[in-house]
Parts: C-alpha cells; structure tokens; sequence
C-alpha cells in the first residue's frame, strides 16, 4: 500500500479512535465545575422522544409500533431499575404537559443539537468553547421549574434502527458483491439541565451499531450506555 | 456513517418536517395508464378501528400521532376557531361517519399542499387556502385526501417501496430508493403515492364531492390553476412532464379526467361567498406571506386570477401592486401605481396600501403625492413597524 | 463481512473529511470578503460550508442550530444574496426560481425586503422594525424580524443592517433563539456590527 494512503488511512483511525475513547473523559460529559446533583434535589424525567425502525431488505425505514411502545416501556423501567442512581426524588412530565412547555423543549432540542454537533463529535467543535460542555438555556427553564418543583430535568432523544431478517440475508449478498452495507444504528442524546440556572450540566450522546431497545435486557443495555457517569445525588 | 452530519440544505429546498406528502402537487410522466376496466368499485368503508399493534399500519398510525403532537405544538400552526370548525363541518359533509377520526391542521406555509395521515391527522397549508376560490375547490381538494386515507394509500405505499427498494439494492442502484427513503424520519417520498393511487384518489374524491352537493366542475379547475403557475418555472410542458415526483398523474390528465367525472352532475354548491367569509380574517396575512416568497412571475399569475374574481378587492389589488413594485422591471412601476391607487380608493384598503403608494411616488420623484401617501399611512397606522424609516422619508420629502 | 479495498476506503474518507465544514476562531481585526474591516472585542466562530458557500460569512456564538451573524461585503449589482444550489438536471424549458438578488438604486425598503426574502425561505418570517441607521460609516437602514423556523419549529429573533457604497451592499444579520438566547448574544453582535468599516 503506498505511504500516502497508509498515512490517510492512519489519520483516519486515529479520528475513529479518538471519538470512541472519549466516552472515557469526564469533562466532555459534565460542565465545568459541576459533580453531582445537589443533595435533596428533585429530578424531572421528561418522556423520551424515541423513534424505533425496521430496515427492511430494500433499506427502507418502517417504523414500528410495537417496537416504540415496547422500547418506551422498556425504557421507563431500565430507568426506575436505576433508582438509587436516578435519587429519590423523580417526577415525571406528562405528554399532556408538554403541550404547555413546547417552547422550551424546541429549545432544548436545537441545544442538544447544537452539544452533539459541536461538542460530542469532533471535527465541528467551535473553538470559542474550549473543549467545554459550556451550554445554558438560562431563564428559559423558569416555567419549567416553577411548574413542576424539580431542581434537574433528564431530556432523552433516541432514534433507532434494525436490520430486518430480510435484510440481513440481502447485506450478506451485498457484501459477497463487494459493498458495504449497514445493518441499523443507534443515536441519541441524554441531556441533564439544571433548572435553576439552565446549563446543561451532564451531557451524553450515542452513534452506534449496536443497541437494541426492544426488549427489556436490551434496554438496560442502551439506557446504561445512555447514561453512562449520570451525575448521582450523594 | 458520513462525519458531516447535517444534511445539506440548499436555498429553497427547504428540509421541512411537516412535508409529510406533496399529494396535491401536479406533475408527472405523461401517457396514464389506461385505466382498468376491471378496477375496484368505490365504497366508502366503515370507520378505522386502531390497527393492532404489531402491524405495519400500526407503525405508521403511532408515528403520525408522534408527528401530530409536533404539529400541535409548532409556531406554524394556524389556530382559528372558526376556521377550524368550517373545515370540520366541511370534512364530515364529505366523509359522515369518518368526521370523528378526522383532525385538521392548518399551517402556515405559503405553498399549496394538503395531506393525509393513515391515523386520520390532515394537514392544510395555508398557500392552499389562499390559492382556492371556492369551498367546492376546498372540497375537491379535502375529498381527494380521503380518498388515499380511505383506501389507506399510505400503507400500500410503504409495502410496495419496500419491495421495490429491494429490486432496485439488488439490481446496483444503491443510491436510489435507499438514499430518499432510508433516512430515519424522513417521510416525504413515502406518501409519494403511485399514479394509480392519485387517480383512485382523484375518482373517490369526486365521488365525495358529488355526494355532498357540490359542483363537481370545480375540481379540474384546481389544477388548471396550479398548472398556470407551475409553468412559470417549469415551462410550458409541465403538466405533461414529472418535476418532483416521477408517479403523479400529469396535471393535464388529471383535469381531463376530473372534467370527464364532472359532466355528471350540474348547478351544485359552489360556496364561493361562503368560503371568503371564512378566510376573511386570516387572508390578508397570506397575501403577505406570499409576496414575502419573492417569487414574482408566480405571485402575480395567481393575483391575476384571484382579481379576475374580486376585481374591486383592496387586499388583491394591494398585493398586486406591491409585487410590481418590488420586482421593478421595465413598465411596472405604473403598474403598481395603477393598482395601489385602485386599491386606496377600494372598500377598507389596509393602511400597507398607503405606504407602498408613498413608496412609489417616492420612486417617482413625486414629493407632494409622496407625502399625502406617507402622512395617510401614519395616521392609520402609527404605531407601524417602519414607523421610524417612513418619518424619515418624510422630513427628507418635506422642504 | 468483505471490506473495500482499503486504498479506496482511504481516499473516500479524505474526500469525504475533507469536503466537511469546518470552524475556526475569529478574534481581534477581521476582514470580511476583503473589503468590510471588523474588529472583535469577544471571538467568535466562523464557519465554513463547502457544499453551502454564500457570498457571506458565517460566524456564531452557541452553533449552527442555535444563532447566526452572517457577513456580506462589497456584493455586487446582480449578485444573489445567497449561493444557488447545484441544478444536476434540467427539464427543457425550466428556469431557475428567483433568488434575492441585489441591484442598484435600492431604497431602504427594498433592502429590507431582500432579506425578508431570504428568511421567509427558512419558515414565516415578519419584519417587525425598520429605521435609517448607519451601517459601516455609511448610511442605511436597521431592521428587526421574527421568524418560524420551519425545519425544527424553533421561533428566533433576528436584527439586520444594510448599507450601500459605490453601488455595492453591504450588510449583517444575526438571528438567534427568541428565548433567552438573542437578548444574551445580541449586545456581542452589535458590538461586531458598530466596530464595521469600509475598507478599499
């Protein structure tokens, strides 16, 4: 292989490398000076915005009810099992009431947004940041807070994807032809903000191969990567 | 896996999450299909019990209703309670017992678009609302998303893309389906309904109209409409030829067809006054929206319409004149002059009209006629956005 | 599983990392498109897109989601205000859509209305203030807008100049998230926007 393309391909790995390791850096999960929750405070889970789907052998996404429902039952109960983790104190945000603080959860998502973009992966990080998980949404939260008593808020985002029997036969095919081929993946975010001030406290981001939310040992899997170093309440 | 994660998005190719289906747009491959003779009889079926959950249908059916909620919560949605209840009424004269199951949601996005969910979740764009003359028009359009909901369109679709995403991976065409239906929550070319399930629609929807008392004439009238604009980027063969979805019945045979269907009936509800009551309060708002797209030619073949109705109307007459004014080519300038003062001396011309007419004389060097306009504008309107940049013309103006 | 041939997987993944934007940092005396000088009290971000590049510069502070300051600079008569998208196939007889696009002998107004234009392309956009105001030493108007934004339904709020010397624009826009971001970012902005001068 000539020198040129050893090099590429190094860099390349190397890139490749570098965003899987750092999982294992705990300042690109929390925001300066921040460790763990305050003692006695109050945690408010808002409902996960999740979207699971069926790769067919064609690579066409079909979303699954079953699967969502299943995954999102899945997912409130890896959760609670988390219990001790998650503190004594969860609240949990109704749909019906996420109506009444659309704004504020279409801001939230554009910051998520702009966390995963410009901070969880690199190659985009804006230098001005310094390599910090440095993102409030400010008085935004105050309705939030006000309205339901918590001191923290848990923002989940998932959307996840399975190859099908089909469509596992026919990457094998393709393969044999010489293409590569993908068989789903797994994105998300968790996003933990403090409702007193608004800064994302503790963030966590997922872009993976595996993962799988349909049943239950699945999502215990998926919940305890998603939510790998979750500050505690001491 | 591609490390440039946002896809990319030119100036006007919006990537729009509530483009769940371009369903009434025109285009398509000329030459439809004969249509079978031994095609299946219409009939309306009874009211959709929610599939169980394991089905594919269900998949669809809890992913609109996840999509539904983002609607209900986004700023473009347009809520107004006499509005909502006129499409309401409207919707249960044309499918009786489905009116439950059946919610509508108008958004404001300034092109024509109206589409249907297998859950029962119907969005209008408001460029819809603005671009139809008539309720009959509204129904034709309503009548025919019924038609894909009734014969649950969306989930034949999704079936057959499957299996034809299939033929194509397996034939080399990587690229193809894969690559416009295969990203994760893009439902667009998923509702890109087959031609044979767009003229089903059209036929059932015609049906409808019918059976609830309205002039049938009045649905191929849509598209002509459309078409008159869409020839303004498309060309002069656009109807005949596919410039977004390469399954929809070519404009010009949809009409022909809707016209054939028509003939059956005669001298039925049109609505026309009716209809412009109801959109009364929202319209002008819409004329703006327009105007601001900056899509002239196009703007102004539908003003031209729409005065060809409501020749005396100061909002049209307004709009018309604002657009000659901006796009400001050889000749238009008098054009705008022409309209906007038709349109101050309308019935109730909104104060914009005295601003553009003080904009014009200004064009025109006219200081003394600018500044009647400009003082005329104030006066109706002080508190106006560019309140600060008007007085400034003025003392400019005023020796 | 087979893997391409790592000389092509290589050459694909430096293609593909190389056509990616990319963001540096701005700071101190900037020159914007060679001719409008700024000078930068706080840094901010430029971004470069290259399947995207307008005749602009993009800075930000939060991220592309989040808010925008973009920079045009010496645009001449004729020139759109934004880049047009690649047209791989053309239907005979198709033309172009109109694309906001300056020209000589604009009025304040007219200005305006290029970039409510431009913005009414992104979601419902409204004007919400208009005022004669100095941009880059030069005379010309201010103006504010809301806007809808359709692909995430995020409402922002936005402020714009724009000024024209020897037939040329010049003009900046800054849009943020109507809570809490813009009244925070907006004074930083401003401060770019006043430090603003025509050079050659």
């Amino acid at each position: 292989m000539p020198k040129s393309y050893r090099r590429t391909l190094a860099l390349a790995a190397v890139l490749f490398l570098a965003s899987a390791n750092a999982q294992e850096v705990d300042s690109r999960h929390l925001a300066p000076g921040f460790q763990t929750r305050s003692p006695g405070s109050a945690l408010l889970i808002v409902p996960a915005d999740m979207e699971l789907f069926s790769i067919s052998a064609g690579g066409v996404e079909e979303p699954k009810a079953d699967w969502t429902e299943a995954a999102q039952q899945n997912f409130r109960a890896a959760l609670a099992a988390r219990g001790r983790q998650l503190g004594s104190r969860v609240v949990e945000l109704g749909q019906a009431q996420l109506d009444e603080f659309a704004d504020i959860h279409a801001l939230h998502r554009a910051v998520a947004e702009a966390v995963v973009m410009h901070h969880s992966r690199s190659g985009r990080k804006l230098p001005t940041k310094n390599d910090r998980l440095d993102w409030t949404l400010g008085e935004a939260v105050r309705p939030l807070q006000v309205g339901t008593g918590a001191d923290y808020a848990l923002f989940t985002w998932i959307r996840d994807s399975y190859a099908s029997g089909e469509r596992k036969v026919a990457m094998f095919a393709m393969a044999l032809l010489g293409a590569l081929s993908f068989g789903g993946s797994q994105v998300g975010y968790a996003s933990l903000v403090d409702l007193r001030t608004g800064r994302i406290v503790w963030f966590n981001d997922l872009d993976r191969m595996a993962g799988d939310l349909r049943e239950p040992t699945g999502a215990q899997e998926t919940i305890d990567t998603l939510l790998k170093g979750f500050p505690a309440v001491p | 896996m591609n490390p440039c994660l946002t896809p990319r998005r030119g100036f006007l190719r919006s990537a729009c999450r509530h483009c769940l289906g371009l369903g009434a747009m025109a285009a398509g491959l000329p030459v439809l299909a004969q249509e079978a003779s031994s095609a299946k009889p219409f009939q309306v079926p009874g009211r959709f019990s929610r599939p169980a959950v394991e089905t594919d249908e269900a998949g669809l059916w809890s992913l609109m209703d996840r999509e539904e909620a983002r609607l209900r919560r986004s700023p473009l949605a347009i809520r107004e309670p006499a509005l909502d209840r006129y499409l309401a009424d409207l919707t249960c004269r044309l499918a009786d017992g489905h009116c439950p199951d059946i919610r509508i949601h108008v958004m404001r996005t300034p092109f024509f678009n109206a589409s249907m969910a297998p859950n029962g979740m119907m969005q209008v764009w408001s460029g819809l609302l603005l671009r139809v003359e008539n309720e009959a028009q509204l129904a034709a359009i309503i009548g025919h998303e019924l038609g894909h909901y009734l014969e649950r369109h969306q989930l034949e679709q999704l079936r057959d893309a499957k299996d034809k995403a299939v033929l194509a991976q397996l034939a080399g065409l990587v690229g193809g389906i894969v690559g416009a239906v295969g990203r994760i929550g893009v439902l667009a070319s998923m509702f890109a309904f087959s031609r044979e399930h767009e003229e089903r629609a059209d036929r059932l929807g015609m049906r409808l109209l019918q059976n609830a008392g309205y002039e049938g004439g009045e649905a191929p009238r849509v598209w002509d409409n459309l078409l008159a604009e869409l020839k303004v980027t498309g060309g002069d063969d656009v109807g005949s030829r596919s410039a977004l979805f390469a399954t929809h019945p070519p404009a010009g045979n949809r009409r022909d067809l809707l016209l054939k269907m028509a003939a059956a009936g005669s001298g039925r509800t049109v609505g026309a006054a009716e209809y412009r009551r109801v959109v009364a309060p929202l319209r002008f708002g819409w004329l703006l929206d327009e105007v601001r797209r900056g899509q002239y030619e196009e703007s102004l073949v539908l003003f031209d319409r729409l005065l060809g109705r409501e020749p005396a109307d100061a909002q049209l007459l307004f709009a018309r004149g604002e657009v000659y004014r901006l796009r400001a080519e050889a000749g238009d300038l008098p054009r705008a002059l022409d309209d906007l003062a038709r349109a101050s001396s309308a019935e109730s011309p909104p104060a914009e009209v005295f601003r553009a007419l003080g904009l014009v004389h200004q064009q025109r060097s006219d200081a003394g006629a600018a500044v009647q306009a400009f003082e005329r504008y104030l006066a109706l309107a002080p508190d106006a956005p560019d309140a600060g940049l008007v007085k400034a013309s003025l003392a400019e103006l005023k020796p | 599983m087979k893997v391409l041939p790592a000389r092509l997987l290589a050459a694909v993944l430096a293609a593909v990392l190389a056509a990616c934007t990319t963001i540096a940092k701005v700071d101190g005396e900037q020159m914007v498109g060679g001719k409008l000088a700024v000078t930068l009290s706080q840094a901010w971000n430029k971004v470069t897109d290259p399947w995207d590049g307008g005749p602009y510069d993009m800075w930000t502070q939060e991220g592309i989601p989040l808010d925008h300051l973009r920079l045009w600079a010496g645009l001449r008569a004729g020139q759109p205000l934004v880049a047009r998208p690649m047209v791989l196939l053309r239907a005979p007889g198709q033309k172009d859509p109109r694309y906001p696009t300056f020209t000589t002998g604009l009025q304040p107004d007219r200005l305006v209305h290029l970039f409510e234009q431009l913005y009414a392309n992104e979601g419902a956009v409204r004007i919400t203030r208009m005022e004669p105001a100095v941009f880059a030493g030069q005379k010309g108007v201010r103006f504010e807008f809301s806007l809808a934004r359709r692909a995430d339904d995020l409402e922002l709020r936005g402020v714009g100049w724009a000024a024209v010397h020897r037939d040329e624009l010049y003009a900046a826009t800054f849009a943020a998230p109507k809570l809490t971001f813009y009244q925070r970012l907006l004074p930083m902005a401003e401060a770019v926007v006043r430090s603003a001068r025509i050079r050659g």
